[in-house]
């Protein structure tokens, strides 16, 4: 341990450089859930934690060979839109979106990749103060079949916390298998701890991702999750399936869900 | 605080300089020379140093001198016997002046006939060769040193002469020789104690051999390397090439260096003329190379001699101790990171010997800072074991193993998994020294070199990867040694290289196909002539001619212009695919102004066929792929340009060398955007090609002699890198250019217990690529990037200090000590890595957030290796 030993990191003040940013970012999932789609546009920001200014008054549409959905900017959260009507994507089917912006239109496409089943992740108990915590998820390499997993905790119903805050009682975990292994991943930054209450819900959401989303992904996380370690690759701006510019992605993915109330 | 120390030494020879006005009286009727010197130093109050076989110290003289200054003296007495004399420190130290050289027309009657004197200089103590000694006659400046393996040839016109072997560190040894005939004149130089420190500088080669400086080579010994501050007190040769204006170092624990704009994998670092891929410990924070088995380190950054290849922008020789001809011994070095142990001595008394040195990690006791989920497990060692043999005296054999191997777990205690990397170096080199006659000397050597590491993505289920190269070489390499003015060398070179660029494993089965290996082999045949002309020139020359073929079995994928697969080409075995034939013309010129300068100018043309494919940016060792020269990675190829000066000042106290290089680098590779490194059979897919632009101006002043020494050196540099589809095709600083580069290291011995030593480094703070702006997807704070390499870290600096004790007297057989070892005595941060990433969480810990639901406040972070390490070492030796 002498390199922990010897390391220290500490939080510094660092000016950022100008320089161009992208006009839009797009970041939405169809997925073959029947439900109301949703898609994000906003603006990059030119510094860490800065509120995106929301993209207002675009028009958005999402096609297949078939059929065209229109979406309408909600009229609680500037800058989402939500699709006109409930639809659940197809495997196998390729969406398209079209975004229309000021003079400005961008295009994205994806395949929606077909939905598999998976194992419900494992948690244990800690005993040192009582709490549970996730102990595995699924593999972080697998060449064939890439997935998200999307982790919701709600412990707002568990016994001692009905009474908190809503916001203090839930968490969203991802966790990825992917067909590639980085350094950076393998000596990834050490992690934010969270840790559940007995009584907490667990949905558990798998997302199948074709070859194109794993690799945004992969590069997602080489920029933010697996960054700032000790085994940093070069950086470089994540790809888009964007057209014109805009940076984020346009995915499409099969869903599986499980739940489970931590007893 | 060291130009203060500097200061102090340099005043207190000023004032020593005027005790020469004090007036004495000196009487002395047919008394030796040594007799009135004696008189002189003790009504004088001065010091001096000598050695008496180098001055006619028997010579009697008469002279008086009534009320005399003494520097009046000095003419009267020593000028007048022939006799220099130089003040250094508070000593007046003594040597014969120069004689008026021969003129060319002398020398060209006299080469009529010619004899040779020729042999081996050895340590009296050890019976070890002795490299770089000079051998030289004094009168007509003709001199040559010992090669690698300590032989000497020197043919000189039939007459008399007072030939004197010397080198730094030992004690000098003239002795007349009438040449008229051939003469084999082995000699044991020894050690010089430090009270006859002085006396090493009365020799002076230099002086005499100007020419054969090897400027642009920079020389560490074993002694030199001794007085640098190592890390945790383990004396490090690749940290210690920081010193040299022109090789910077990553940083903080990184065994990485990089020299005049090259990147780490275009520097060949040789153990006994094998190559060792990766020479690092505990990810660069050690270097693998057992500091007590360490004889004699080379560093060529800009004069690659011919008989050197394969790699674009240096060549680090280091040569391994023999063992002891003579007596056995053993040393140590106890530490609390890092112990090491040496054995040697005589198999066959003057005949055949031993050594073997072992190093060991104690980092076990560090595992109290594991935490709650995981254990670690850090566990390193290097072996070297060396055996030679005098056949007869024609014959020599050696024979070099080194072993070093790294082990890092990390052990999940909850749901176990163990994780963990490690790899090995080993080198096993067998040479033969055969002497033709008494100026044809050759060394046969055959090695084996591999280097291979695993990374255990869990060791319970067998899931690893791994990865390998491997080099098995023949070479042979004469030298002939036609006249003072002339020595040539020829020689060449089998190689056969493997390399495995990575296999997946599960379950103990491969289960990723299609990563071939590469197979290779490669020819070279070099020839060279080091020529003096006239007393003012010395040329070096040579050329190497470098054959590489690429053989089958293996699948060789083409690339379209969008660097998509589009044909797949299985070969054969032992089939060729692909084969590159290379010149390297190396040219080296001085000419020499006076007696104690020169200017010199280098031209090299280099070709490199192996490189490590890595996108990381980290300053420590990972996972890297050795990869071939093939259809899609041309080999790449460098010329440099440099022109220099060299000086010895203040009566030889101080070198002074200055240079300023052009280099243009070729084929060089940079990796598309997220590169995919590890098990990607269409890895070449990956790469990015273009040219690299380096240039600079270096300076260095040395003081390596008396009991006050230092370095003081500072670079300009500058390096770029063109690459089509990188930054979009626009120039931009390569990861490794640091501008600004400033070095300072001083040493005192202080009598024969006490030595300090230390070092300040200071840097330009690296180039990296800062976010100019952030969107978000999926709660994460993606970053999104401008031009490459449009920021850079805060500047580098570091100081280190060494204090060691010896707790007995030089003469003594057990030799012990005890070293203390600061580094980063002032505890500077120095970052490697800024991020914009991480939060604080509730204990204070900086961590990449996990909870992505709703907002998170990130903060900017920097990773150094930071704070004093220190370390307190004893070290014996008997």
């Amino acid at each position: 341990m002498l390199l922990l030993l010897a390391s220290c990191e500490e939080q510094i003040s660092w000016v950022l450089k100008p320089g161009n940013t992208a006009s839009v970012f797009v970041d939405g999932i169809i997925t073959d859930e029947l439900k109301t789609q949703t898609i994000t546009i906003a603006k990059p920001v030119t510094n860490i934690n800065l509120t995106a200014e929301p993209v207002s008054g675009a028009t958005v549409l999402v096609s297949t060979d078939e059929l065209v959905y229109t979406f309408r900017e909600s009229p609680t959260k500037p800058g989402t839109y939500i699709s006109d009507i409930p639809f659940a994507g197809i495997a196998g089917k390729t969406y398209s979106l079209l975004i229309t912006d000021k003079n400005r239109t961008y295009s994205a496409k994806s395949l929606l990749a077909t939905a598999k089943t998976f194992n419900f992740l494992k948690y244990e108990l800690n005993s040192n103060d009582g709490k549970y915590r996730i102990t595995s998820v699924a593999k972080s390499y697998d060449p064939t079949d890439p997935a998200m997993y999307e982790i919701q905790l709600d412990w707002s119903t568990a016994p001692g916390y009905e009474n908190a805050h809503i916001d203090s009682c839930r968490a969203k975990i991802y966790y990825y298998t992917l067909p590639t292994i980085d350094v950076s991943e393998v000596f990834a930054p050490a992690l934010e701890k969270v840790n559940f209450p007995k009584g907490t819900v667990i949905t558990e959401r798998r997302y199948s991702l074709t070859n194109e989303h794993a690799a945004f992904v992969r590069a997602l996380l080489l920029e933010t999750t697996w960054q700032g370690g000790f085994f940093n690759t070069a950086t470089a701006n994540v790809p888009t399936n964007l057209s014109e510019g805009g940076v984020g992605f346009f995915g499409a993915c099969g869903l599986v869900e499980m739940v489970e109330v931590v007893k | 605080m060291f130009f203060a120390i500097l200061l102090l030494v340099l005043a207190a020879q000023i004032v020593f300089a005027q005790n020469l006005d004090k007036k004495i009286t000196i009487e002395a009727h047919n008394l030796p020379l040594n007799e009135v010197i004696k008189q002189i130093g003790e009504k004088g109050g001065i010091l001096f140093s000598y050695n008496p076989q180098t001055i006619p110290s028997d010579k009697k003289i008469t002279f008086t001198a009534r009320n005399m200054p003494i520097s009046k003296i000095f003419d009267k007495v020593f000028t007048a016997n022939g006799i220099e004399y130089v003040i250094s420190e508070k000593q007046v130290i003594l040597k014969l002046a120069k004689r008026e050289t021969f003129s060319d027309k002398e020398i060209a009657v006299s080469q009529v006939r010619k004899f040779t004197i020729s042999g081996y200089i050895k340590d009296k103590a050890t019976g070890e060769f002795i490299i770089g000694a000079y051998v030289y006659d004094l009168a007509s400046m003709q001199g040559t040193t010992t090669n690698s393996y300590g032989f000497y040839s020197l043919s000189l016109p039939k007459g008399e002469y007072l030939i004197t072997n010397s080198v730094i560190g030992y004690k000098p040894f003239s002795q007349n020789l009438s040449l008229t005939k051939n003469i084999e004149a082995s000699i044991e130089l020894e050690v010089s104690p430090v009270s006859m420190k002085a006396v090493e500088i009365v020799a002076n080669p230099e002086d005499v051999v100007t020419a054969l400086n090897q400027t642009g080579t920079v020389r560490l010994s074993s002694a030199a390397l001794k007085q640098i501050p190592g890390f945790a007190g383990n004396l490090d040769v690749l940290k210690s090439l920081q010193n040299v204006p022109g090789i910077v170092t990553f940083g903080d624990g990184s065994s990485f260096y990089y020299v005049r704009g090259g990147n780490s994998d275009q520097n060949l670092l040789l153990i006994d003329e094998a190559p060792i891929y990766n020479p690092s410990h505990l990810f660069g924070f050690f270097s693998a190379l057992a500091p007590d088995a360490i004889k004699d380190v080379k560093v060529y950054k800009g004069d690659f001699p011919a008989n050197y290849g394969g790699r674009l922008s240096s060549v680090v020789d280091v040569r391994a101790r023999e063992g002891n001809l003579k007596r056995f011994g053993f040393a140590g070095n106890i530490g609390p990171y890092t112990s090491d142990f040496t054995l040697e001595g005589p198999i066959a008394k003057e005949k055949c010997s031993f050594l073997v040195s072992g190093r060991k990690s104690n980092l076990n006791w560090l595992q109290l800072f594991e935490d709650e989920q995981r254990t670690y497990n850090f566990n390193f060692y290097d072996f070297n074991a060396k055996f030679n043999v005098r056949l007869n005296k024609n014959n020599r054999i050696f024979l070099t193993t080194f072993t070093g191997r790294d082990v890092f777990e990390r052990i999940n205690k909850q749901d176990p998994n163990t994780f963990g990397i490690n790899w090995k170096n080993v080198a096993g080199v067998l040479r033969w020294n055969h002497l033709f006659n008494n100026r044809l000397f050759s060394n046969t050597t055959a090695y084996i070199s591999r280097y291979h590491y695993n990374l255990d993505i869990s060791k319970e289920k067998q899931e690893y990867w791994t990865s390998s190269i491997t080099n098995a070489t023949l070479k042979t390499d004469f030298s002939y040694f036609i006249n003072p003015q002339n020595t040539v060398k020829a020689g060449f070179e089998l190689n056969a290289h493997q390399s495995n660029p990575g296999k997946m494993y599960s379950g103990g089965k491969q289960i990723q196909s299609g990563m071939a290996e590469y197979q290779s082999t490669e020819f070279g045949i070099y020839a060279s002539n080091e020529q003096q002309i006239g007393k003012k020139i010395f040329a070096r020359y040579g050329l190497r001619l470098n054959r590489w073929n690429d053989l089958g079995p293996t699948s060789v994928y083409f690339f379209d212009a969008n660097h998509k697969v589009i044909d797949t080409v299985n070969v054969a075995s032992k089939t060729i695919y692909t084969s590159f034939l290379n010149l390297e013309p190396r040219i080296n010129l001085k000419y020499a102004i006076g007696e104690n300068s020169n200017i010199y100018f280098n031209y090299n043309h280099t070709v490199q066929h192996l490189q490590v494919l890595s996108n990381s940016t980290s300053p420590f060792t990972s996972l890297e792929v050795w990869v071939p020269s093939g259809p899609n990675i041309k080999p790449q190829q460098a010329d440099q340009f440099s022109l220099g000066y060299f000086s010895k000042l203040n009566h030889a106290q101080f070198d002074f060398s200055t240079e300023v290089y052009y280099k243009r680098l070729y084929n060089q590779i940079d990796y598309k955007d997220h590169a995919n490194m590890l098990i990607n059979p269409l890895i070449e897919g990956e790469l990015r090609f273009g040219d690299g632009y380096a240039y600079g101006f270096e300076t260095l002043l040395r003081k390596s002699k008396a009991d006050f020494t230092g370095w003081i050196s500072y670079a300009f540099s500058r390096s770029t890198k063109q690459i089509a589809e990188v930054n979009n095709g626009k120039t931009f600083a390569a990861a490794y250019d640091r501008p600004h580069n400033i070095s300072v290291t001083l040493a005192y011995a202080s009598g024969i217990h006490w030595s300090f030593s230390s070092h300040w480094i200071y840097l330009t703070g690296a180039p990296f690529t800062s976010p100019t702006g952030f969107y978000y997807s999926n709660g994460y704070s993606v970053p999104i990037y401008g031009e490459k390499h449009n920021d850079r870290y805060p500047d580098y600096h570091r100081m280190d200090l060494s204090i060691s004790y010896k707790f007995n007297k030089p003469e003594k057989k057990f030799q012990h000590s005890l070293v203390l070892t600061i580094y980063n005595v002032y505890g500077r941060h120095n970052p490697f890595s800024v991020s914009f990433n991480k939060i604080m969480d509730d204990n204070g810990n900086i961590v990449v957030p996990t909870n992505l639901e709703g907002g998170v406040e990130l903060i900017p972070t920097s990773i150094s290796v930071a704070g004093a390490i220190p370390s307190l070492n004893y070290t014996f030796r008997f």
